[in-house]
């Protein structure tokens, strides 16, 4: 509540022009603004323009922010839609090798665990949107299923409903790499 | 390893009739169940839950990872910033071979020299101010729509000017706004929303 109160400020003052309080407020959201594109992406690429875009748009669109939401839900929402608009990029393919080959004792398990990451980052990444959305939003940064239903602009049932699919859909993915 | 039948088909229930989506909300959410007095003796429930809990785990792991902003994002986003709201003192021009910026009080001197230029003006002075993104994006939102058109290529201008004694303010208000935006769109490109003119004073 003290964050929301201080992001309250800061964006009053961001709205009257200075730029150094835009810039604080997106010195604390930048994490989940990047790590939310990141899910939604599957790739650092990817994630790192849509992190960007959201930012600059944020700073565009601060008028539009009423105040009836905290403002990392106002944010969540900007990062959502640029993340649904991205084209996945052809970059992504050079994560296939990203996940180093090396022969040092031990590292077995390590680049397993590694390449397990990758590939469940992947399997969410290949969701479709309106499953990955929720689930990222809710498993990944812990926001409840209302607050959910305010960034994706529908019912909280919906949210629920959707959230069941995308669980199964990715444990159906999983199970298979067992 | 063999695969379980509890995780079915969605809307499935376990043969004790335990709904599999919310057993794995449960797992999901770490949250208490619904029916923990079932949950302690049913059989099939408590084979599901631990289970599930197996499956659910890479995805807990993932959710655990500490993940930061690369370096140099921030200042990315603030460079860009930055310019953007140095194009609020301008108006802006966006061609395909790059940006023209034509200073505010560019702007306003075409507009002053237009005005003094009409027949009964005495003095004119002008501010041209472009428009600002939260004025276009208030006036979007009026109209219903949520596009935020190009900013910094429209004009708002005030002027104040001096009228000779025997001019009809009104008549002569809307001379010099033809003449104000005739000349600063030919001479500038921008796109001149309003002006403002305030009848000053008379001689």
């Amino acid at each position: 509540v003290r964050d929301d109160r201080d992001d309250d400020w800061l964006v009053d003052r961001a709205r009257s022009g200075s730029v150094d309080a835009f810039e604080a407020l997106a010195r604390r959201h930048r994490d989940r603004v990047y790590r939310t594109a990141l899910r939604l992406t599957g790739n650092s690429y990817d994630a790192e323009d849509v992190a960007q875009e959201a930012l600059v748009q944020a700073w565009q669109r601060l008028d539009t922010f009423r105040g009836d939401s905290a403002f990392a839900t106002w944010l969540y929402r900007i990062v959502v839609t640029r993340a649904y608009n991205v084209r996945r990029s052809t970059r992504r393919m050079e994560l296939v090798d990203e996940v180093p080959e090396t022969a040092a004792p031990g590292a077995d398990r390590v680049v397993e665990e590694r390449q397990q990451r990758h590939d469940l980052a992947e399997a969410i990444a290949a969701l479709p949107f309106d499953r990955r959305a929720p689930l990222v939003l809710h498993q990944f940064e812990g926001l409840s299923y209302d607050e959910i239903a305010v960034v994706l602009e529908v019912s909280t049932a919906t949210v629920r409903m959707r959230l069941f699919r995308a669980r199964r859909e990715l444990a159906d993915r999983m199970r298979d790499w067992r | 390893l063999e695969v379980t039948p509890v995780l079915g088909r969605a809307g499935d229930r376990l043969p004790c009739g335990a709904d599999i989506d919310d057993l794995f909300e449960q797992v999901a959410d770490g949250r208490p169940p619904t029916d923990p007095a079932h949950q302690q003796s049913c059989p099939h429930c408590r084979a599901a839950l631990p289970e599930i809990a197996n499956l659910w785990e890479p995805v807990q792991a993932l959710a655990a990872e500490h993940i930061t902003a690369p370096p140099g994002l921030l200042s990315r986003v603030m460079t860009r910033i930055r310019a953007l709201a140095q194009d609020a003192w301008h108006g802006v021009l966006v061609g395909d071979r790059g940006l023209t910026r034509i200073g505010a009080r560019v702007v306003g001197s075409i507009a002053r020299m237009a005005a003094a230029r009409v027949p009964g003006v005495g003095l004119a002075i002008a501010r041209g101010r472009t428009v600002t993104s939260e004025e276009e994006a208030a006036e979007e939102r009026s109209r219903g729509a949520s596009r935020v058109g190009v900013a910094g290529s429209r004009t708002v201008l005030e002027l104040d000017i001096v009228i000779r004694y025997g001019s009809d303010a009104r008549v002569l208000a809307e001379r010099v706004r033809e003449t104000v935006i005739a000349d600063v769109t030919a001479l500038t490109g921008l796109t001149v929303k309003t002006v403002d003119i305030t009848v000053a004073d008379i001689t």
